[in-house]
């Protein structure tokens, strides 16, 4: 190690909790990561996650020192070899030890006295990229970013479900934008379905990921006020099953019974049966109170109703009785093939949203079924479905009182069907704990709420135990990534999109096309 | 019925208000002096700044200081860790040594009481901790003391083994500061011993006389700067407390000065005596020394120029007026609690292993009875 | 004033090679202008697919030119574009021929505005003054890309009523049974016309779309068994009469039929291959064939046997016998056990051999010199993806089989021919 490299040196501590002094003018940050070298490339990677100051000087005397200077008194005095005397110790820990370009977890302390550097891009060669590579950032140390560029397989991220804890402002957005846009670029490896329920991924005002040069093959958005070239989200009634409701409206025994009867009788016509009243065959009634609450219920969650001239019509414009018949076969082909689907929901009711997400996620989810049983899921894409602040379907509160949903059920049994949950939330503490467990991939933003931490980091597949300070001082844009497919946890930096998509988008001559027909 | 606390302690302040009287600040006192300086304001000169010094340079300081403590003890034994360090100060500014200076010198001593002649004898060996250092450490038969040697004995009392198993340090610590300035000190370079230049013990002056001998051919001037004194002036006064007061009573007006005390002449003592005020802010003022012949060999200048540039040293914030290279020396030479577990579980393991430990035990024994009544009581 | 337009789509002249659906196709066409005559239209818009390719056996082109001058003697225009069957970039077309001759009024005539957009124009009907435009189908709905290039705002100013003629699918609208088919999302078709007169899609539709509709009326008769199967399932053909001043004030479908067509589906899941022989003939027995277009489709897994064990014959002969003017048995939807129970079978050379299969043919490519989409589409069921393996594996097991002990040559080499044909599925093609 050269000397102008050294920022500091073991000094004292213990395995959790290091002490390395600081030499002057190194200005430690939180999150440094730093390398302790112990001979025959062999070295470890700390991480700071407190600072404190250390003084040769007693208590006393510094109080005395800075009254005289505060008091005018002190000209002509000054602090001698201050940089010797007071100083900054760090607490580091270490967070991975490398062995010949191998990182495993480390099980020792660093050589007393070692003297420790900032960490290189040549420290991190052992971050290489996987198959399926999903980019997500730079690491980054403290806040400095390294040119290392951090690839996780996607096929395993997004199989074993993401969870994407941020308050608002800390770059949460932008994180998904950035993770979509990287995952348009993958040539059809990953079928992503996106709830948008700020119709703001697509980039329908502005910059979005229409302006990814894959989008046209592999992008594929819905929205109910389509822009030219995207796609209407219109569903047709027929496409509605009763047990799409699961989790997301909940029915008396009786209503129930009564969906039960009329789909039994009608098949995929049930609703608009129920609606038109139509007398059930075989002689069965339904109370009529039972009847009307259904057809208040599909009002108020389909918007669905009969007009005075007895014609089926939708306020929301999504349902239909007599369009949208491939809609929902279009958005699960697309994923089938790889293809990014951003769902524009900004205009529909919260239960509406959940429940177009149900019925595309649960279609989605017993074709990969299907698939796995005939032997054929190999060839299929992974499937990932993002969702926007989770805790309205993974809440604790939501699966007591509605009882099991699509997507609590693809929590605990997608990977096996090579379908994940990205599941976005401020509010980590409300989702069960059994939940999250099963939530692999943590990419983990700044928080402020000490709960919301405290929730992540005891779900974390590292023990992220020290790293609340840290967390909690995370900027915008900053993120550390826990996952069981990494070594350790990974601080990154994520781009901010505009840049990527400047820099993906370099101006070029296209072919000029003639147009016959 | 309880003793009326406040009425005893009224007495008592009232009492040593009446007996310290500073209305005679009297003169400073001096058994055997060859010079004695009055109390006048006229004595006090300031410190200079350098641009008021013609033909200023700046000079180095190299301050030395020392430090032992007993691993093992018994009144007819001590064994002891000893530790002689320096550092070098320019101004303010630290200068790094030299490579091949050793920084300091480490070494154990052994001091016994043997009787021969029928006489009690205390002889000391010592163990350099590095054969570097061999040159260094005072030859053992200047460390052999009769008992009843006067520079050693407490009052009338026969002298305590610690006392004179520190002697080694102390002889080193003259050797030391030769050393250092053979090794890095230049022309109007000057040493700063920690305390007095009093030789005090037997055989100490010639050790001093070497360092004199060698600095003075080099141009450098050693002073030594003492942290207490136990000057008195004639009324009774303490000296340092009666400059204190007269350099008030003038109402000088520089903020930092030098007092000329006294020129002595002893065998064992060659100083010019100062009393020094380092910084306008400092609290203390100190008694200070430069070897009497290198003093009168300086010119006025010469000596504000060695004023300034330990004053220069001294305005550090957290002690301002006391020299910034004597706390330096001071912290790197202390030996420590730590130091002497550490070299007492060698010692102890080594007797225990040569099968010695019970014999030497039993008189440590002795020694420990108070030890164990500390323990008993809970101090 | 309020006037009156025909609006009719995929005429396919020149389709079926059985002579009598070739016949019954041309003479749906023929009932269509008749009626547009009768009905005395101001205009007739073709959206597409008139005729079958772009150069149809010159006896359809003979009828349709004969029809087409009739209507253009009775003084109303014909206004077309081309569909994705009977335009070819390459070779003339007959639908160039014909509007050269000044039968037709071909109404796609694109502008480019810059490098990505073009605009469209717009054609007024003088009698009327209606304003016409419209975008042409491509093969594999190549239009898509016209259509994403096209300047919606160009159309912004327009007044009066106005048509946009098209020929592809739409998304949103499209019947479940074209989930496959490639189309295109409602929002990339121009908004602010009045009536959008679609094409390509053989089965009928109304839908609004902003303040006005989109008109699919589906095929006249239809090209393959599938549509003539929906015609049986009561799925109406024929044509739309529109009547309009500045938007539409009535929008009527007249029905056309040249022929009854009965479609039957025998369900052969888990029956033997004799079991499936015996209920198709006692259907063919039991049904008042004469004077129908009788389909029947097989469809299901065999329990045992093979799809090359039933004998359609029997059954179609009979019908004939009955007065049926044409028969069509379809195998295409049987499968049987005795394959997939190989595709399932152990770890040894069969599954060396599967991987060999889809290792080549995720390689195979369509010759593009196949022009014929139902060709291409029938070659890219049967090769592409699971069904190109299971193909292979099937041929492989039949080839396989050994000369019989008391079997001549020449019976084993039509034994495996005729196996390996019905693998094949050559049938279906016809």
């Amino acid at each position: 190690m050269q000397d102008l490299e050294i920022v500091g040196q073991v000094i004292a501590g213990d395995i959790a909790n290091i002490l390395v002094r600081e030499k002057s003018g190194k200005k430690l940050e939180l999150g440094d990561l730093l390398v302790a070298e112990e001979g025959d490339s062999r070295l470890l990677i700390l991480k700071v996650y407190g600072l404190v100051y250390g003084s040769q000087v007693p208590q006393l005397a510094r109080e005395m020192a800075s009254g005289l200077k505060l008091e005018g008194l002190g000209a002509g005095l000054d602090y001698f070899e201050p940089h010797l005397r007071n100083y900054v110790i760090a607490e580091v820990k270490a967070i991975a030890q490398v062995i010949n370009n191998k990182a495993r977890i480390p099980k020792s302390l660093p050589t007393f006295f070692s003297a420790i550097r900032h960490i290189k891009k040549e420290d991190l060669a052992f971050l290489t990229k996987p198959d399926n590579p999903i980019f997500f950032g730079n690491v980054r140390s403290g806040s400095k970013v390294l040119d290392v560029p951090v690839f996780l397989n996607g096929s395993d991220v997004f199989t074993h479900h993401v969870l994407i804890p941020a308050t608002t402002g800390r770059g949460k957005s932008n994180l998904v934008k950035v993770l979509l846009w990287n995952a348009l670029g993958s040539g059809g490896k990953f079928g992503i379905l996106v709830l948008d329920p700020h119709d703001e991924y697509y980039g329908r005002h502005g910059k979005g990921l229409k302006d990814h040069p894959s989008a046209k093959q592999d992008l594929v958005y819905f929205s109910t006020t389509p822009v030219k070239a995207a796609n209407t989200l219109v569903i047709n009634l027929q496409s509605i099953k009763p047990w799409y409701f699961d989790g997301i409206v909940r029915f008396t025994d009786a209503q129930n019974d009564a969906i039960d009867q009329y789909y039994n009788a009608f098949n995929d016509t049930w609703i608009e049966n129920v609606i038109r009243d139509t007398p059930l065959p075989n002689g069965v009634t339904i109370a009529p109170r039972t009847l009307g609450v259904l057809r208040r219920k599909f009002d108020s969650v389909l918007g669905i109703y009969l007009d005075d001239a007895d014609q089926l019509q939708c306020r929301s414009k999504i349902f239909s009785d007599n369009s949208g018949e491939t809609t929902m076969q279009d958005i699960i082909n697309s994923l089938e093939a790889g293809k990014i689907v951003v769902i524009d929901t900004s205009r529909l009711l919260d239960q509406a949203e959940l429940l177009i997400g149900s019925i595309i996620v649960g279609d989605i989810f017993s074709r990969y079924q299907k698939y796995k049983s005939d032997g054929r899921l190999n060839d299929k894409p992974v499937i990932s479905i993002v969702i926007e602040e989770a805790p309205r379907v993974l809440g604790t509160n939501v699966l007591e009182s509605s009882g099991d949903n699509i997507y609590n059920t693809i929590a605990r049994e997608g990977r096996k069907f090579k379908v994940g949950l990205t599941a976005i939330t401020q509010l980590t503490s409300v989702i069960p704990k059994t939940v999250l467990t099963n939530i692999n991939t943590k990419i983990i933003l700044g928080n402020e709420m000490s709960v919301e931490r405290r929730a992540v980091m005891d779900s974390a597949s590292q023990d992220l135990s020290d790293e609340d300070r840290t967390i909690a001082s995370l900027d915008k844009g900053e993120a550390i990534i826990s996952s069981s497919f990494v070594k350790f946890a990974i601080p990154i930096q994520i781009p901010l999109i505009d840049e990527i998509i400047a820099e993906d988008n370099e101006p070029q001559n296209s072919p000029k096309r003639r147009v016959v027909g | 019925m309880l003793p009326d606390l406040t009425r005893i302690t009224a007495d008592l302040i009232r009492d040593l208000d009446e007996k310290i009287n500073e209305l005679a600040l009297g003169e400073p006192h001096f058994s055997n002096v060859l010079r004695k300086y009055p109390f006048k304001k006229e004595n006090f000169r300031p410190v200079l700044q350098e641009r008021a010094i013609e033909g200023h340079t700046t000079s180095k300081l190299a301050f030395i200081d020392g430090g032992n403590g007993e691993i093992l003890g018994a009144p007819n034994f001590s064994i002891q860790f000893n530790r002689i360090c320096y550092c070098l100060f320019k101004g303010k500014e630290r200068i790094q040594k030299s490579k091949d200076t050793i920084d300091r010198i480490e070494f154990l001593s052994c001091t016994y009481s043997s009787f021969r002649n029928k006489e009690i004898y205390y002889d000391t060996i010592t163990y350099p901790l590095s054969s570097t250092f061999q040159n260094l450490l005072p030859s053992e038969s200047d460390l052999s003391f009769d008992s009843s040697d006067r520079s050693i004995m407490d009052g009338r009392e026969r002298a305590d083994i610690r006392r004179v198993a520190s002697i080694a340090r102390r002889f080193a610590e003259w050797s030391f500061a030769a050393y250092v300035a053979q090794k890095e000190l230049e022309k109007s370079d000057a040493i700063v011993m920690d305390g007095t230049l009093h030789a005090a013990f037997t055989h100490e002056s010639a050790y001093a006389k070497k360092l004199y001998e060698a600095t003075t051919e080099a141009g450098i001037t050693v002073t030594g700067v003492a942290k207490t004194s136990r000057l008195f002036t004639d009324t009774g006064l303490s000296l340092i407390g009666a400059v204190q007061k007269f350099a008030e009573d003038c109402k000088l007006a520089f903020g930092s000065w030098y007092l000329p005390i006294a020129e002595v002449a002893d065998m064992d003592h060659q100083a010019m005596i100062f009393v020094t005020k380092l910084n306008q802010q400092a609290k203390h003022v100190f008694r200070y020394e430069i070897q009497r012949d290198q003093h009168n060999a300086l010119t006025l200048k010469e000596i504000d120029n060695i004023f300034f540039m330990l004053a220069e040293n001294s305005r550090d914030i957290t002690f301002a007026g006391y020299p910034f290279g004597c706390a330096v020396a001071d912290s790197y030479g202390r030996v420590s609690e730590h130091d002497l577990e550490y070299y007492r579980a060698l010692v102890m393991g080594e007797a225990g292993k040569q099968g010695n430990w019970p014999k030497f035990s039993r008189h440590i024994q002795s020694v420990d009875a108070h030890e164990i009544l500390n323990s008993l009581v809970g101090l | 004033m309020v006037y009156k337009f025909a609006h009719l789509s995929d005429c396919h002249i020149g389709a079926w090679r059985d002579t009598t659906l070739k016949e019954m196709n041309i003479k749906a066409f023929e009932m269509v202008f008749d009626r547009c005559m009768e009905e005395k239209v101001d205009f007739i818009i073709i959206a597409g697919d008139f005729f079958e390719s772009n150069m149809p056996d010159l006896e359809s082109v003979q009828r349709a030119t004969e029809k087409l001058r009739q209507v253009k003697d009775a003084g109303i225009t014909t206004y077309i574009i081309y569909g994705s069957h009977d335009y070819s970039a390459t070779k003339l077309s007959m639908i160039h021929i014909l509007e050269s001759a000044g039968l037709f009024r071909k109404v796609m005539e694109p502008q480019t505005l810059d490098n990505n957009r073009i605009t469209l124009t717009v054609f007024t009907d003088i009698k009327t003054g209606a304003k016409i435009t419209g975008m042409s189908g491509r093969a594999l709905s190549l239009e898509k890309t016209y259509f994403e290039m096209l300047d919606h705002e160009s159309f912004a100013e327009l007044d009066g009523f106005k048509i946009f003629v098209f020929h592809s699918a739409i998304n949103e609208l499209r019947p479940k049974d074209l989930a496959h088919a490639t189309s295109m999302p409602l929002s990339l078709l121009p908004p602010g016309f009045s009536y959008y007169a679609g094409g390509h899609v053989h089965s009928r539709s109304e839908n609004k779309y902003g303040n006005g509709l989109i008109v699919y009326p589906g095929c006249i008769f239809g090209t393959d068994a599938r549509d003539l199967e929906h015609t049986a399932r009561k799925e109406k053909r024929g044509f739309y009469i529109v009547e309009f001043d500045t938007q539409v004030k009535k929008l009527k479908f007249i029905e056309m039929s040249p022929c009854e067509i009965i479609s039957k589906t025998i369900d052969a899941d888990k029956k033997t291959a004799s079991q499936v022989q015996s209920a198709l003939d006692q259907y063919a027995s039991g049904i008042a064939a004469n004077g129908k277009v009788i389909l029947i489709r097989l469809q299901g897994t065999l329990s045992a046997g093979k799809p090359s064990d039933i004998d359609t014959n029997p059954a179609k002969e009979l019908l004939k016998k009955n007065g049926s003017i044409t028969v069509n048995i379809s195998k295409f939807g049987l499968a049987t056990q005795e394959v997939t129970k190989i595709a399932v079978m152990g770890e040894t050379k069969e599954q060396i051999e599967e991987k060999l299969f889809k290792q080549r043919l995720a390689a195979f490519k369509l010759d593009p010199s196949i022009k014929d989409l139902k060709v291409r589409s029938f070659v890219s069921k049967l090769l592409i993806g699971d069904g190109g393996t299971t193909l292979a594996k099937d041929l492989v097991s039949v080839l396989r089989d050994d000369q019989k002990d008391n079997e001549s040559k020449v019976i084993f080499e039509e034994r495996i021919v005729g196996d390996a044909l019905a693998k094949l599925k050559v049938d279906e093609l016809e």
